[in-house]
């Protein structure tokens, strides 16, 4: 707390009302390989730094200053709340209410194995890596990373707010190459986690060297509208981007959110939250980037809005309370540098009750994507499209041919076409969702087929 | 400038740490980065006044023995820290089964400044933000339909030290200066926008100078895509405008001309060395060396002097471009490639300033021979695939082309076809007076992001188009 401590008596010497510190320490190993080698070794290495916001009042709006800082000696520490008053001073904001102390729920962020020896974790998930994939007598990894964070966060602020965690992370990409007679192709894999034992490289190896080799039969699709099943992978991004997005409190003031409580927003048998409470998820923590609790919010129920989504700025906009959903969006050892803003947490969508070989074996034709190149949607139209990477025609309820190239595009939700027509978006054309489910990225969530989705190829 | 030690303070903790290393390692470099500037974001409810997301400052440690690096890093500039750090990583094991000896190069020293006209740190905050204001108020009273408006204005002034175990001890200032600004558009139940983004290796003038005429086109712009209908899908001839170039430039070809993706066997582009892909009058360069560039630099993060490399001249795959460990590896000479997002990520063989160099046909000779295409305007983003040749490409607008005119508009567009199909697709290229480039962030896979710039001039091929 030396660093909590010396800050404040700064605070407290320049007579500064209204405030909050956010201290955060991080340290990362990694190792990087070049096909089976390694090529590089990383650690540790540490970031360790502070930020301070300042509130002033000022009439009818506030005024809301950042700075932030690495050292702690008092002329560095002036120097960061200077240029936050001087912040304060100049900006203007419509509103905010600073947290207050509030009970904080328990939600589990960091696994113990990290956390006491992120070294050794990187270097045995390294070895299992490495071992499993020389199983492989087709497909050969080009390149590979794995990283471990350990990260220790506290908040305080001048209501009285004293927030403490540790969280851990951890980070595998791989590329994995089949070729044959000339023919090249690839499965490029990422994922992120909190405990070493969710990477699951005993089952996920096999699943992704299949996917590679089968794309070296692949063939673009033609052009046409299909049934589509997205895997939770593809739907990582689309779905906070744009059902998140227009969730958010800041969109309603802005005027952009094309959802209104209770309308008709998706199918009638899809219900979303936004859950900061999901135990390992990524968005989890018990609390927010500003010290207020994080919670899980209704968001869509049985296809009809319910609830949008506050910080503590937005909260006091539009006299609701916040739901702890202000966020520092940046990489996991730079989040002290960011200001807080509103974003969901984790966009959970409820699973359905098919299998996903159930789901296959229901459509007769149709297309199922486990891989875009990057899918990502706008998120004030919620237009999206991309290249396909990784997927298979459906035929007869079974994968048949593997698909690559082409693209699958559309809109997540409704919207209007310059002539008045109205596009229907791919959330109100939801004609299943599987039992499975999995975490991608901050989104957990089953497998979902949509219809009638625009397919372009050749 | 920032907590923590002057430029000279650095210069002797770098050389502390490299008189450490040099007597247990093949090779060793230090560097250490010291980074301040200011990011404003304004619409219509706030005003973000925060540091960038690339102000990260903080020292890298690197030694390399028996083909593998071992690298180290700590956001303090306490001489104390960086000295263990230089220890701990001396006596480290390699794990790598392949020994490679790294080539040497011949030691520089070099201390200086990209200039700029405005020095952003000579800049009062307030001021800058009060132009964040005018642009912001410009578009927002242009036109009632206009409902929100986001201007976002960032500088990061850059100050990079290095020194190596051969003897090199560098020092390079770069200020680097952007703009943003989206006008959304609203009418009936729909929304749309364009947006503008410009800057480089430059100073305040960025937003100082930026005229009204280009705020009030942007808005049009804006405006204008609430008419535009979405893209037909299929495979279609299609112009791409300078942007759309640079991006392909950058991301579809140049990513698979990475040296590290040669050396770990990922790039499709290999069995094409040295042979022809696309017609003669076709050539990419990569170029960190090119004035006010977005991605220039006097020295790469490995000390090699940045300069102009042709990847493909004449149409012929001449070469790919290179740090020192895949130099080395494939014989090559370093090209001033190697660069890292900061001292929290590991460098890597990265593009600087990728563009396609003109030619010598007219914007109007392209259309007029189209019967049934789509034209791709202002470049959104790109993705590699650098294994297998992929591409897409998002525009956020465009026009379809019918019978030698340019029809109806469009909104958000993707296009995809296999690179080296695409490249010997291209049958026609822009003129010298279309030459354009934009700003951009490049990421290498998935993170690692770094400041680049690409651009060109309106090229025509064939690929599949679709919504964006």
């Amino acid at each position: 707390m030396s660093e909590m401590n010396s800050i404040k008596k700064i605070l407290r010497e320049q007579k500064i009302d209204q405030w909050d510190i956010y201290v955060e320490e991080a340290e990362q190993y990694e190792i990087q390989l070049r096909n089976f080698d390694v090529e590089a070794e990383r650690g540790p290495v540490t970031n360790s730094g502070y930020s301070v916001r300042i509130i002033k009042p000022k009439n009818k709006k506030i005024g809301i200053g950042i700075g932030t800082g690495n050292s702690l000696q008092p002329e560095h520490i002036k120097r960061c709340l200077d240029t936050a008053s001087i912040g304060a001073d100049i900006t203007e904001f419509p509103g905010y209410i600073m947290p207050k102390p509030e009970t904080f729920s328990t939600v589990k962020i960091a696994d113990h194995e990290i956390m006491s020896d992120a070294e050794s974790v990187v270097k045995d998930k390294t070895e299992q890596l490495q071992s499993l994939l020389k199983r492989s007598k087709t497909v050969l990894p080009t390149f590979g990373k794995i990283r471990a964070y350990t990260v220790s966060t506290r908040i305080n602020n001048s209501e009285g707010v004293q927030a403490e965690k540790k969280e851990t992370l951890l980070y595998i990409e791989l590329a994995l190459k089949a070729a044959r007679e000339g023919k090249l192709a690839e499965y490029w894999p990422t994922r992120t986690v909190r405990r070493a034992e969710d990477l699951q490289l005993e089952q996920q190896i096999p699943k992704w060297t299949k996917l590679a080799e089968d794309t070296l039969n692949a063939k673009a699709p033609k052009t046409m509208k299909a049934s589509v099943i997205f895997a939770p992978d593809t739907l990582g991004n689309l779905l906070p981007d744009t059902v998140g997005f227009h969730c958010l409190g800041s969109t309603v003031f802005k005027g952009v959110s094309k959802f209104n409580k209770g309308d008709q927003v998706g199918s009638s048998d899809l219900t979303v939250y936004d859950d900061g409470l999901y135990n390992y998820g990524l968005g989890s923590s018990p609390f927010d980037d500003e010290g207020t609790p994080q919670s899980r919010t209704v968001l869509i129920e049985k296809g009809l809005h319910k609830n949008f989504l506050y910080d503590a700025m937005y909260g006091a906009v539009l006299k609701a309370n916040s739901t702890g959903n202000g966020q520092r969006m940046r990489q996991i050892d730079l989040k002290y540098s960011a200001l807080p803003s509103l974003q969901p947490s984790n966009i959970v969508v409820k699973p359905g009750n098919m299998s996903l070989d159930e789901m296959l074996e229901t459509t007769k034709e149709g297309i199922y994507v486990e891989r875009f190149s990057a899918a990502q949607s706008d998120p004030l139209t919620t237009s999206f499209g991309s290249e396909i990477r990784n997927a298979y025609l459906i035929e007869k309820g079974e994968l048949s041919t593997p698909l690559k190239g082409g693209q699958i595009s559309g809109f997540l939700l409704n919207s209007q076409e310059a002539k008045g027509e109205k596009t229907i978006g791919l959330i109100n054309r939801v004609s299943g969702m599987t039992r499975e489910f999995q975490m991608a990225r901050r989104c957990i969530t089953p497998y979902i087929r949509f219809e009638s989705v625009q397919v372009s190829g050749k | 400038m920032i907590d923590g030690s002057s430029s000279e303070e650095a210069k002797d903790m770098l050389a502390d740490a490299i008189g450490i290393l040099e007597d247990e390692v093949e090779y060793a470099d230090a560097l250490c980065e010291r980074v301040q500037g200011v990011q404003i974001a304004k619409d219509k409810a706030e005003e973000r006044v925060s540091a960038p997301p690339t102000a990260v400052s903080g020292i890298v440690l690197r030694a390399y023995k028996l083909g593998q690096w071992r690298e180290a890093g700590t956001y303090s500039f306490s001489g104390k820290e960086v000295r263990e750090l230089a220890r701990k990583i001396a006596k480290f094991q390699p794990m790598s089964k392949t020994a490679v000896k790294l080539q040497e190069l011949k030691p520089w020293k070099l201390d200086a400044t990209l200039a700029v006209k405005i020095m952003p740190s000579e800049v009062e905050t307030e001021e800058k933000l009060e132009q964040v204001r005018r642009l912001y108020n410009s578009a927002m009273s242009c036109d009632k339909r206009i409902i929100n408006t986001t201007v976002g204005f960032a500088d990061v002034t850059s100050e990079r030290t290095f020194a190596n175990t051969e003897g090199s001890m560098l020092r390079q200032v770069i200020p680097r200066t952007s703009v943003f600004l989206m006008p959304v558009a609203r009418e009936g139940g729909k929304i749309d926008y364009d947006y503008l983004s410009t800057g480089g290796n430059a100073g305040f003038e960025v937003v100082k100078d930026l005229e009204e005429k280009i705020i009030k086109e942007t808005v049009d712009s804006s405006i204008g895509l609430l008419k535009a209908s979405a893209p037909p899908s299929g495979h279609f001839t299609v112009i791409l405008d300078p942007g759309m170039t640079g991006t392909f430039a950058h991301e579809s070809f140049g990513h698979g001309c990475e040296a590290d993706q040669i050396v770990r066997k990922r790039s499709y582009l290999v069995p094409y060395f040295g042979k022809r892909m696309g017609f003669e009058k076709l050539s990419i360069c990569d170029d960190g060396s090119v004035a006010g560039g977005n991605g220039s630099f006097l020295f790469d993060d490995e000390g090699v002097k940045s300069k102009k490399n042709y990847i493909l001249k004449n149409g012929v795959l001449k070469s790919f471009l290179h740090e020192r460990f895949s130099a080395s590896l494939m014989n090559a000479e370093p090209t001033g490639n190697g660069r890292r997002e900061s001292f929290l990520r590991k460098l890597f063989v990265r593009m600087t300033n990728t563009y396609v160099e003109p030619s010598d046909y007219s914007l109007d000779e392209m259309i007029e021979e189209i019967d049934n295409g789509v034209m791709l305007v202002h470049s959104v983003s790109g993705m590699e695939d650098p294994l297998a040749g992929g591409m897409e490409l998002k525009s956020k607008k465009g026009y379809v082309i019918e019978r030698g005119k340019v029809g109806r508009i469009l909104s958000t567009l993707t296009l995809s076809e296999k690179v080296p199909d695409f490249i010997a697709s291209i049958d026609a290229i822009g003129t010298k007076d279309q030459f354009d480039t934009e700003i951009g962030t490049c990421g290498k896979g998935y993170e690692d992001f770094i400041p680049v710039g690409d651009g060109g001039v309106f090229i025509r091929g064939r690929a599949v188009v679709g919504q964006g």
